[in-house]
């Protein structure tokens, strides 16, 4: 999730997603979709501004580039906040499996 | 929420009868939900107080598994301004 200054125009907003998303597709990293939620209110200010345009990326990577990732949006001009997490992904569930053997 | 009355019964001497706290099911439980997304901001704000605080299980009756999963929701949704650490009390 990055969060990009309103002050920003649009082209400039654009610019800094399309940077985002080739550095995830250039390590060879798999970007499955890249989900824009538009110009938000924030629920408290960030470096005095009270907007923020909202991205959301899904990708696969390892964790070497995760790092990597979170230390370049941390230098990006423009973004205001970023967060990388772990997405989750469903368990199989063990129990029915043993209710089957049943 | 129940009000408590003390052992001496109410103020004005009749008898009430004590009110026994109804058990409270855990709602996700109830649901089946293995996942609490920190994007949900309207569910995970039914479990935040006016003032932005999370609240107490004794509150909302959620099991600890759940209420494990919300605390980190609301962590993460103030982390990237969906949800506010503090809001001001309204005069």
């Amino acid at each position: 999730m990055v969060l990009v200054d309103p002050t920003f125009n649009e082209a400039d907003v654009e610019k800094i997603i399309v940077k985002v998303e080739e550095q995830i597709q250039k390590s060879g990293n798999v970007l499955d979709t890249t989900n824009r939620w538009g110009k938000r209110k924030l629920s408290y200010e960030i470096k005095k501004v009270n907007e923020a345009y909202y991205v959301l990326f899904n990708y696969k990577a390892n964790t070497q580039f995760n790092v990597e990732l979170d230390k370049s949006l941390k230098f990006t001009n423009g973004v205001l906040r970023h967060m990388i997490i772990a997405s989750y992904v469903e368990k199989k569930k063990a129990p029915a499996k043993a209710m089957q053997a049943m | 929420m129940a009000m408590s009355q003390g052992r001496g019964g109410s103020r004005d001497g009749k008898k009430r009868m004590m009110r026994t706290p109804r058990s409270k099911v855990c709602m996700f439980c109830k649901d089946g939900v293995d996942y609490l997304d920190y994007k949900d901001i309207t569910r995970l704000k039914k479990f935040v107080n006016d003032r932005g605080k999370i609240l107490p299980r004794r509150v909302s009756g959620n099991c600890a598994k759940h209420q494990r999963m919300i605390t980190v929701s609301v962590k993460r949704a103030r982390e990237i301004a969906l949800l506010a650490f503090v809001s001001e009390r309204v005069a």
